[in-house]
């Protein structure tokens, strides 16, 4: 085993407690935490055996597994950043009504 | 027509100028005591002020201050303030900064095409001379430029925020922008709406050149301008 692999078993087994923390605190729902642990998971198999993705490596021609990884990461990041932004501004205009509400409604006697 | 100063009070013409404010504790008041008689009521939208800005105003028949309970930005203080404005039932809405920039004497000025029926809204536009900083000067001219080669309107200060509308029009033109953007957005809907407007010479007074629109608000403008455009 390589030293990248122990880190990356340390950061997943790390990933998987905070997501049980935020689950027990409630953060969470139940769908929520099941998400995350499919892809700690997920990332540990692939951690610990590279060729448990060969299959997926062959059909879309990547060489390496690390760069199935980067991949896919990248791709997963792009999601979650459209996810956040969808949410960020949906919470703005949330806010906004909120507050401007709020401010006429001080007026009415 | 800008330079008239002593023209009778507008009262009784549902008018309303609407100043939104941010941590503008100097010359607020005295904006507001001067468009005071020149409008049927003066709406203050504090956007989130440190201190309440109600207690730095005068008591004043036709006064009301609303207050953001947290900062908004212009583009939002304005569409609270319309918002407040059309359920109020008053027609013509005349929106002005705080801190200034804007001399309340030319209220009757923009207002008077919307009264005479030539215009739905008027846009003041000031002069660009040397009492304006260079890099507003550059980035204004630019902006306006970019205006007009995109959205095929000819608004000759796009950047000044004195102008009044007819309140009819609000939901027409209603913008998403809640910061700077504001103006320019105006500008583009009163474009695409195909909405009447004249051009009123204002003047030209900059008290603090490091308030305002900054060069990143700038950026921000023009990114938003090709994003209108194309998207």
């Amino acid at each position: 085993m390589i030293g990248i692999q122990i880190l990356a078993m340390v950061f997943v087994v790390w990933m998987t407690y905070f997501s049980f923390l935020h689950f027990r605190r409630g953060e969470f729902a139940l769908t929520e935490f099941i998400f995350w642990q499919i892809i700690w998971t997920g990332l540990f198999v692939v951690v610990i055996f590279p060729s448990s993705v060969k299959f997926i490596l062959d059909t879309f021609s990547i060489s390496r597994a690390f760069d199935l990884l980067v991949v896919g990461g990248i791709v997963i990041l792009f999601g979650v950043t459209f996810r956040n932004y969808v949410l960020l501004r949906r919470t703005e205009r949330k806010l906004e009504q909120l507050v401007r509400s709020l401010a006429i409604r001080q007026d009415k006697p | 027509m800008a330079e008239t100063s002593d023209q009778p009070p507008v009262g009784g013409q549902g008018v309303v100028a609407i100043i939104p404010a941010f941590n503008e504790y100097t010359r607020l008041r005295q904006t507001v005591e001067q468009a005071r008689p020149l409008v049927d009521a003066v709406v203050v939208i504090d956007d989130g002020s440190r201190e309440p800005l109600a207690a730095h105003l005068p008591t004043l028949e036709g006064l009301t201050v609303l207050r953001h309970s947290v900062n908004l930005g212009k583009g939002a203080a304005l569409t609270t303030g319309l918002q407040w404005a059309t359920q109020a039932g008053f027609t013509i809405a005349v929106l002005l900064d705080a801190d200034g920039q804007h001399n309340p004497a030319e209220i009757p000025d923009l207002i008077a095409p919307l009264q005479q029926q030539r215009a739905d809204i008027t846009f003041g536009v000031r002069s660009f001379h040397s009492g304006m900083p260079l890099v507003a000067r550059v980035g204004n001219i630019v902006l306006t430029k970019m205006v007009s080669l995109l959205f095929h309107v000819h608004v000759t200060d796009t950047q000044s925020g004195y102008r009044a509308l007819r309140l009819a029009i609000y939901e027409r033109i209603a913008w998403t922008s809640s910061r700077y953007s504001v103006e320019t957005e105006m500008i583009v809907n009163v474009g695409k709406q195909k909405i009447a407007h004249v051009e009123v010479p204002i003047s030209t007074i900059y008290h603090d050149k490091y308030k305002g629109t900054t060069v990143i608000d700038g950026v921000r403008i023009f990114m938003n301008m090709i994003a209108w455009r194309f998207l």
